[in-house]
């Protein structure tokens, strides 16, 4: 089923980013065999039923899926967000496709935590982290804000940009790293597949250089915590500010991002969008964090659909989807945070399956 | 040098009552702390706690009972003598029936429409007032409050030659001629002007596919009668809205309410957790329905942000974290009783003063 194109046509009749006759929405309606919730009578546990509340009753969820376009199994790949898109390029790699964004440079930076990959370093929680990095890598003009690096202790220096799992390191090593971040990043010139990954929407923002950052920066956990460090006296907290993001920011954010592939991209670059399934791990909002994570996670999927729903190059695939409709103990780890090995199979498979045309 | 992990914080401190992000949005790196040292539900997991501590306060340890409980840190207090009124999908009468177990005054609860015939035995014809989407919400209080708006009367279609369909309502009550639905039409707007003199309007929001009347150039309630879509193709299109819209929808209900409700209108929002039953879209039903949902969550933040007196409130967020064999019917949409309960009696020992 291909989604409506009159859409634009109709615009100046409503707002609304998909507009249907009733003629193309009965249409959708009959050619859609996932389409109901339930039906009287219908056995819950018939495994071949097509409603809603039978299929739920599966341990993993599947949902049917109609891409809105094909990728190509030669097409070079890359994948930008939050830890979720790590682990789609492990299972790309295991499928022999080339995967950019997993670069080899990092395996031999030390993490901070055994058991971390070096790659972690590249994770982009929020859609200003994400642009920022695209900026600074293929717009001429943008220039890396160098001042918004910070100075821990006498030789321990921090990039906020940055996702820190990496072992702090000397200034020159910072720079070092960020322009490996830069090379890296720039690799998606060549790739017709990008994987944006969203994660988070409570974002801080360095008011001296006017920069959404990363990551909570450290300067304010440690503000919390001074004892765990007691060397790190010159910490400067108050020069972040933290943000609720709303909306429209988050959506600028990606419009900005598919101008950016669109002027310096592949020339016939195809992006699929995701909201990654993993919850915040602490909010400094007021929220209770199971509440905080469900604004956040709503907040995204809203602006990815709308993205997609925008440009015939994007795609919204459901894994939050699929997690949020999974059987708990199938899918989370003990820390209700991380998905099971299994789950994200699961959902990799049907990527897979749905965007390239094969299985396995 | 590792970085210090959040979540090992010293332990929670006594919170000093909690105050709300000064700007709605943006908070200082003080502010910030406060917020966190302040909250005891802040945090996911940590390292080395008991998951199955009853008294945990991270969400892991929480999110494994069977009914999850957030905390709460309401903006205002209701009272026990406000009367509220209720409006937005079928939720909204779930919580009706629990405020008025309670003994509170529901104003939206109108006995009035008990005397009509419903479609089927098993629904109430309470339910003909459901508003499912929030330009049907806007559409109703606009009707009954504001003087220089009129009903759109071409938008009352005829059936058969002696049943018409007023479009604007829940499909729960046998059709009637002409005459009588114009009735019906008119008691809804006198139950609806109620509303004045409620200091708390709970709004529970629903869809966000809806149809549009080409025609009469008005948004209604729910899908059209199949026979509508079947000979009058060009008369209603379907949209799938936007955040834009609904948020714009919210705020005209927010200036009617200023304008012409209780002159200390307390709002609070919340999103029925109960799914789309069929989707006209292209998506797998649970993909429109997460869309939908989580589309209305984010308006409904932005909403309650905005204003001193406009709340949200996780109805939502309570049933998503809960286990599901505890919250689901057999149907797996209508949540149980005791689920309904639970949710009400989070609601009143946060927001009763």
């Amino acid at each position: 089923m291909v989604p409506s194109t009159l859409a634009t046509q109709r615009r100046p009749l409503s707002k609304s980013p998909y507009l249907a006759t009733a003629e193309e929405a009965m249409t959708n309606y009959k050619g859609n065999s996932a389409g109901i919730w339930f039906q009287e009578a219908a056995d819950p546990h018939d495994p071949a039923g097509e409603y809603a509340f039978q299929r739920l009753h599966k341990n993993r969820f599947t949902p049917e899926f109609h891409p809105k376009f094909k990728l190509r199994r030669d097409d070079k790949f890359y994948a930008i967000g939050s830890c979720f898109a790590r682990g789609l390029e492990n299972t790309l790699a295991k499928h022999n496709i080339a995967v950019e964004s997993a670069a080899p440079e990092f395996a031999r930076f030390h993490p901070a935590k055994k058991g971390t990959s070096g790659l972690g370093f590249t994770n982009k929680y929020n859609t200003y982290s994400i642009l920022n990095e695209l900026r600074w890598a293929l717009e001429p003009s943008a220039e890396f804000p160098r001042e918004s690096i910070v100075q821990l202790t006498e030789t321990a220096w921090y990039d906020p940009n940055t996702n820190p799992t990496l072992e702090f390191v000397g200034l020159e090593e910072t720079l070092e790293r960020r322009r490996l971040i830069q090379t890296v990043t720039k690799r998606i010139e060549s790739c017709r597949v990008v994987i944006v990954t969203l994660g988070l929407a409570e974002v801080w923002r360095d008011i001296e250089t006017e920069l959404f950052v990363n990551c909570t920066p450290l300067d304010v956990a440690y503000a919390l915590r001074p004892d765990a460090n007691p060397s790190l006296s010159n910490a400067q907290p108050n020069r972040y500010e933290f943000h609720l993001t709303g909306f429209a920011e988050n959506w600028a954010n990606l419009e900005a991002m598919h101008s950016l592939l669109s002027s310096y991209g592949h020339s016939d670059v195809h992006i699929v969008v995701t909201v990654s399934p993993v919850p915040l791990m602490n909010t400094f909002s007021t929220m209770d964090i199971v509440v905080a994570n469900t604004w956040a996670k709503s907040l995204l999927r809203a602006v990815a659909q709308e993205w997609a729903t925008a440009h015939p190059n994007v795609d919204y695939f459901p894994s939050y989807e699929i997690v949020q409709n999974s059987d708990r103990a199938a899918t989370w780890e003990s820390d209700l945070r991380h998905v099971k090995g299994a789950a994200v199979e699961h959902i990799m498979e049907l990527f897979l399956r749905n965007y390239v045309g094969y299985a396995e | 040098m590792s970085e210090p992990k959040l979540n090992e914080m010293a332990p929670f401190t006594a919170p000093n009552q909690p105050q709300p992000l000064k700007n709605s949005r943006v908070a200082t790196t003080p502010e910030a702390i406060d917020n966190y040292l302040a909250n005891e539900g802040r945090a996911w997991f940590k390292e080395a706690t008991e998951p199955d501590d009853p008294a945990g306060k991270y969400a892991f340890q929480r999110l494994r009972k069977p009914l999850f409980t957030p905390e709460l840190n309401p903006k205002f207090k209701l009272r026990r003598d406000d009367k509220f009124y209720a409006i937005g999908s079928c939720f909204a009468r779930g919580l009706e029936k629990a405020l008025a177990i309670h003994k509170m005054t529901v104003e939206s609860a109108a006995p009035e429409f008990a005397k009509f015939r419903p479609v089927r035995k098993s629904i109430e014809p309470l339910t003909f007032i459901n508003k499912y989407n929030t330009h049907s919400i806007l559409n109703e209080l606009r009707w009954a409050l504001d003087p220089a708006a009129e009903f759109p009367r071409e938008s009352i279609v005829q059936l058969t030659k002696t049943t018409w369909d007023d479009p604007h309502t829940a499909p729960a009550l046998e059709l009637g001629d002409l005459k009588e639905t114009l009735e019906r039409r008119a008691l809804m707007q006198a139950v609806i002007k109620r509303i004045k003199n409620c200091r708390a309007v709970i709004l529970t929001l629903g869809l966000a596919e809806v149809w549009r009347d080409v025609k009469a150039n008005v948004f209604i309630n729910r899908t059209p009668l199949p026979f509508f879509l079947e000979n009058e193709k060009d008369r209603y299109e379907f949209h799938l809205t936007d955040f834009a819209e609904n948020l714009a929808n919210l705020e005209a209900v927010h200036a009617l309410l200023t304008q012409y409700g209780h002159p200390d209108v307390h709002m609070v929002v919340t999103v029925s957790p109960i799914p789309l039953m069929n989707t006209f879209s292209t998506m797998d039903i649970v993909v429109a329905n997460t869309w939908a949902k989580s589309l209305l969550r984010a308006v409904a933040h932005q909403w309650a942000a905005a204003h001193p007196n406009v709340d949200y409130f996780p109805s939502y967020e309570i049933v998503q974290s809960s286990d599901r064999a505890a919250v689901w019917e057999p149907d797996l949409r209508h949540v149980k009783g005791e689920v309904a309960r639970h949710i009400t009696e989070v609601f009143l020992r946060n927001y009763l003063a």
